[in-house]
């Protein structure tokens, strides 16, 4: 199966590692991930907080070359673009009043759309279309052992909970349960990790951050997986700060679910990008592989 | 900008942004439970709560409203919009007042929202998409100087890994856009 795929900013620069391993896991399971060309930003947080016409047509403009190509799913591993593509394709639902004026600019940019792609998360692909079963059947590297807390963030399932549970979606759980890992119990999986707040209001995204890390760590993971490559950074990146902060112990590894999915099925590491890590994996994965 | 704008100005423009948002009059049937400020993650660091927030909106005070750093500390996580019983969509309401506040250049101090957004959208509108490091370089000289030598740490770290790209990706519909919009700043 070929799927038309949306990367977005982030997967391009400070979660490259995602991107790539949603590339090379998809590959894994006979599927193919292709990238939808010259495709323009989603309209993220910081554009829908400041133009809303803008930020939706230079959306749907993403969804306008989806359609002329044929696709009927674009696909997206980010949890924002994700929100931001699927409420793009939700002013041809009827009830959006800036309809008009985004339908027209397409059309002054040489472009048409009629609603009709459907926006995809990919953990949502993998768990519909590829399905854990299948998924099972292909793990050639069990991660039995490993304790893995599965934070899914915020918009995968909110706004938006028709694929999945708002208060406690569980798409991640059942896709990293095919690799045999424990999924450990995570009140916290669908709380905020601060999103932008990390850039402006550091102190508070730290908070928030922290009280994730730490109750992954009650929970007796080894690593947390994510869906998203904005809760990833967050998450990841800024430990040191949270060690200096609040006395936060040893780093905790924290990895794009592909990557762990992909370790199960016997992809290369190279192709995983498991060298692009900040907190190094290798220690955990000598424990349990 | 003038930050006097007068309240009842800046009231109507409210209606109107309301108006764009699915069910944006609903806020009339807020019940003031408070489950929006108890769900918020951020709302403990926030001057006016989310529900004290519907509250002053109800009452006309927008512009006080604004001058508060509450829609700043937003990070749209949507949990109050899931959990409201009355379905108010209090997320896409704070997106609606950050771009009043914005437009009225209404920054609240202490606040470094406004300044993000700000080079978010012009590094869009010039490159097609967000290069990260140009984006935040731009962003740190000019809202966080002094925090400068740490954010270069990290910078540095996630460049070794290949996770900080220094040149733009290659966008080729630059036209394409520009022609959004025109055709966007023509209706408005």
């Amino acid at each position: 199966m070929e799927y038309l795929f949306y990367p977005g900013c982030a997967l391009e620069a400070s979660s490259a590692h995602y991107g790539k391993s949603a590339k090379a896991t998809m590959a894994a399971l006979g599927s193919e991930l292709n990238e939808l060309d010259d495709w323009s930003c989603c309209g993220a947080t910081a554009y829908v907080g400041t133009d809303e016409d803008k930020s939706v047509a230079y959306s749907a403009r993403n969804l306008a070359l989806a359609q002329s190509q044929g696709a009927k799913d674009l696909v997206t591993a980010c949890n924002g673009c994700y929100v931001m593509l699927r409420k793009a394709n939700a002013c041809w639902s009827g009830s959006v009043t800036i309809h008009g004026h985004v339908s027209r600019a397409l059309e002054a940019a040489g472009l048409t759309y009629d609603g009709s792609v459907r926006v995809r998360h990919l953990a949502e692909v993998m768990l519909n279309d590829i399905g854990v079963e299948a998924i099972s059947a292909k793990v050639k590297a069990s991660l039995s052992g490993l304790k893995v807390a599965a934070y899914h963030g915020c918009q995968i399932s909110r706004p938006f909970d028709d694929v999945d549970n708002a208060e406690r979606p569980t798409m991640l759980n059942q896709l990293l349960a095919a690799t045999e890992a424990e999924v450990v119990p995570f009140p916290l999986t669908a709380r905020c990790c601060g999103g932008m707040l990390m850039t402006t209001r550091r102190e508070v995204a730290l908070d928030l951050v922290y009280n994730i890390l730490s109750c992954a760590r009650a929970k007796g993971a080894d690593c947390i997986a994510v869906a998203c490559p904005l809760c990833c950074v967050n998450l990841e990146c800024y430990q040191e700060s949270i060690s200096a902060r609040y006395g936060w112990g040893e780093p905790m590894p924290v990895v794009p679910f592909t990557q762990l999915l992909g370790i199960a099925l016997d992809v290369p590491a190279r192709e995983l990008g498991l060298d692009q890590c900040m907190v190094d994996v290798e220690p955990m994965l000598a424990r349990y592989l | 900008m003038d930050t006097a704008t007068a309240p009842n100005v800046l009231s109507e423009e409210l209606v109107k942004e309301l108006d764009s948002i699915p069910d944006g009059d609903k806020i009339k049937l807020c019940i003031q439970c408070g489950t929006c400020s108890g769900s918020c993650p951020t709302s403990y660091a926030m001057d006016w709560s989310p529900r004290r927030v519907i509250a002053a909106l109800r009452a006309g005070c927008l512009d006080e409203v604004l001058r508060t750093n509450t829609v700043w500390l937003c990070a749209s996580c949507y949990v109050c919009t899931a959990r409201c019983p009355i379905g108010i969509q209090f997320t896409d309401m704070m997106y609606a007042l950050k771009r009043l506040g914005l437009k009225h250049g209404i920054d609240p101090p202490d606040v470094r929202g406004p300044r993000l957004m700000r080079e978010f959208v012009g590094e869009v509108d010039a490159s097609g998409r967000n290069a990260e490091a140009a984006m935040l370089t731009k962003y740190f000289l000019k809202a966080d100087p002094l925090g400068g030598p740490a954010n270069l740490r990290l910078a540095y770290r996630m460049w070794r890994k290949g996770r900080l790209k220094l040149r733009r990706q290659p966008f080729r519909a630059k036209a394409q856009l520009a022609a959004i919009s025109r055709s966007l700043e023509g209706e408005s």
